[in-house]
């Protein structure tokens, strides 16, 4: 999948991609899910049009059962910034039959120099999305996904996952310097590298300080040996209105602690959206 | 539940379907014998009816005299099952029919099969619609076609489509295109089967549509009682009692939920718009899928009062909310992983629109 996906993304093999694919097959991306060979093929071809052919910096894999977490940092021919694009694949080895995708696009903007709107008029109309409101308290029922509670085997990053995620879901920012080591790298959305733990400090409070209600969801959660990746979004009301952020994130450990971070979201798919939002102005 | 043979179409890409290698794994009396199970025939008639453009197999594949429930209509004769489906072909010439998964249920050597076939469409709206003017976009929608297969043919058919997903990507507003819908000819047959159906639902009343086939009975009982805790007793509580933690929702309109107090909020905000409604679980089928997977489709109504939120709606106030719908769910360990909803919801407000502008109130009001 690892070698489809960097042959596909960055040479244009869409035979290759194709092959990989069934009928009923969809790639959500930028907020949007494709369905049909017209669709899925134009998947591909749009970012080659938008980032041209590009090299792969580094890659990661996590793979746990029928899903393989794939990571490429890309860099675009004759500009130094890299681009996160993370890949959630569902397969079984021969073909792939779902696939969220988190491309980085303000990286990709600030990468190639392009203005913003014109990405944002490059992306498909996000899919209509309804978020009924909802009571986000837990109110003593234990009901909120952890890590843990998602992990059914039993797993060594147990502890170090749950107290990873409190950071967002319980604004437990004093964990931060508990879970990361000392010399961590971490790469968040449309920022390049950061290496420090007040990075990610600021981070996690630029974004809860702009919101009210916020409420995050764990969706998937996969394991291999020391790494982990996880699938999660934010729901919260900005200015009386619901938003979603959509986000993936992999974590390499040592066993104790986390020594590397890439989080990725799409922020210019996010503002196409939600167009009321100031979140990451 | 046991696994069996029977086409599974999850990991199955078009070419094998179209071309099943496999024995026989179920008698299929009277069908014709290059149908291997029911899955296999209704993934193939499917396909060679859409994407083959073959429409007059509806002859074929479907008996004479066929009802045909919509939440928005009724017919019974194949011909208007053909002129419907070249209506839609006209009006999204590449309208293409992604199977995503059948569940079916053995009714018996003198009953056929039930099917419910859940289905992804993916089309560009060319021509005219049923919604209104040609709007020259893409968009795509979930269906779920419930059907009685008796040796060789549709004789029975529930359908359910996500009309409100469509028309948002078209760029037609929920209430544009009820009222376009609304003002479409209706037929007295409809009229009278929606009058029934919701005395019955408000009664509480099963309906007449029953087969005694046994069901996997674990199953049975958490689809009922899915049903009547959520719908009927409104015990929000209980839905971590259905629903794993980072259980998926999918609900018409674009309505997408994760999780215990998301998927709550789902039915929250959905049941308040008629608080005192009443449903019913029309009928139930079980299939395993993988490992300890179980998937579960559930065909179900709600009739109640209409008590809208949305400003838009608010002069329809008081007209009978009524709902058909479908559900597929899959099942881990005696939990929901993943649901998906299905129902129309542009068809459910043009059906209280028509009410209301036939009603004495609106006579009065003008």
């Amino acid at each position: 999948m690892l070698d489809m996906l960097i042959k596909t993304f960055t040479q244009g093999d869409v035979a290759g991609y194709k092959s990989s694919l069934l009928h009923s097959s969809f790639w959500s991306q930028h907020n949007t899910k494709m369905f049909g060979e017209d669709k899925l093929t134009s998947v591909p071809l749009t970012w080659l049009m938008s980032a041209g052919r590009c090299q792969v910096i580094q890659s990661l894999v996590v793979r746990q059962a029928n899903i393989s977490v794939i990571h490429l940092k890309l860099k675009i021919q004759e500009h130094d910034l890299p681009i996160n694009y993370t890949f959630w694949l569902h397969n079984n080895g021969e073909v792939i039959k779902s696939v969220y995708a988190i491309v980085d696009t303000l990286q990709l903007s600030i990468a190639k120099n392009i203005h913003v709107d014109e990405i944002t008029l490059s992306l498909p109309e996000p899919d209509p999305l309804v978020i009924p409101d909802y009571d986000q308290q837990d109110n003593l029922q234990g009901e909120f996904a952890t890590p843990s509670c998602l992990i059914i085997k039993p797993c060594s990053l147990n502890v170090l996952l749950d107290a990873w995620w409190t950071i967002w879901s319980s604004s437990q920012l004093s964990n931060i310097d508990d879970v990361y080591a000392e010399e961590f790298d971490v790469s968040l959305p449309g920022v390049f590298q950061q290496k420090s733990s007040s990075d990610m400090f600021e981070f996690v409070l630029s974004i809860k300080s702009k919101l009210t209600r916020v409420f995050c969801q764990l969706e998937e959660v996969v394991i291999e040996g020391n790494n982990a990746a996880v699938k999660w979004f934010i729901d919260a009301d900005e200015l009386g209105q619901k938003i979603r952020l959509p986000l993936m994130t992999i974590l390499n450990t040592n066993g104790e602690q986390i020594t590397s971070e890439i989080t990725t979201c799409d922020i210019i798919a996010f503002n196409k959206r939600h167009h009321h939002s100031s979140l990451f102005e | 539940m046991q696994q069996n043979n029977v086409t599974q179409v999850y990991w199955k890409d078009l070419p094998e379907l179209m071309s099943p290698q496999g024995k026989p794994s179920q008698s299929l009396k009277n069908f014709d014998p290059e149908f291997i199970d029911i899955v296999d025939y209704i993934i193939r008639i499917t396909h060679r009816i859409w994407e083959q453009k073959n429409i007059a197999l509806c002859n074929d594949y479907y008996a004479k005299y066929c009802p045909v429930h919509t939440l928005g209509g009724y017919s019974d004769d194949v011909a208007t099952v053909i002129k419907n489906t070249l209506l839609t072909l006209a009006a999204f010439p590449d309208r293409t029919l992604i199977g995503e998964n059948v569940v079916w249920r053995d009714l018996g050597e003198n009953s056929g099969y039930y099917s419910s076939h859940r289905i992804t469409s993916i089309m560009t709206n060319k021509n005219p619609s049923e919604f209104g003017a040609a709007t020259g976009k893409s968009g795509r929608v979930t269906t779920i076609a419930d059907c009685v297969c008796y040796e060789n043919k549709i004789v029975y058919e529930w359908l359910m489509r996500d009309n409100s997903f469509l028309v948002k990507q078209l760029g037609i507003s929920l209430i544009d295109a009820a009222t376009h819908f609304a003002n479409l000819p209706t037929n007295d047959s409809f009229e009278v089967w929606r009058a029934q159906e919701i005395t019955r639902i408000k009664a509480g009343q099963a309906t007449s549509h029953q087969w005694h086939t046994p069901l996997d009975d674990s199953s049975e009982k958490f689809a009922q009682l899915w049903v009547n805790t959520l719908f009927n007793k409104k015990s929000f509580g209980e839905v971590k009692s259905f629903y794993h933690k980072n259980a998926k929702l999918q609900w018409p309109g674009g309505i997408e939920a994760v999780g215990i107090p998301g998927i709550r909020g789902v039915f929250i905000q959905w049941l308040a718009q008629s608080p005192e409604a009443s449903a019913t679980c029309d009928h139930i089928s079980v299939v395993p899928f993988e490992d300890d997977t179980t998937d579960i489709a559930i065909r179900w109504s709600v009739a109640g009062t209409f008590s809208p939120k949305n400003e838009l709606f608010s002069k329809y106030s008081g007209q009978c909310f009524f709902i058909m719908a479908a559900t597929h769910l899959r099942i881990i360990n005696g939990k929901i992983s993943e649901e998906w909803t299905v129902f129309d919801e542009v068809a459910a407000y043009a059906n209280m629109i028509r009410d209301y502008n036939n009603s004495d109130a609106k006579q009065g009001i003008e």
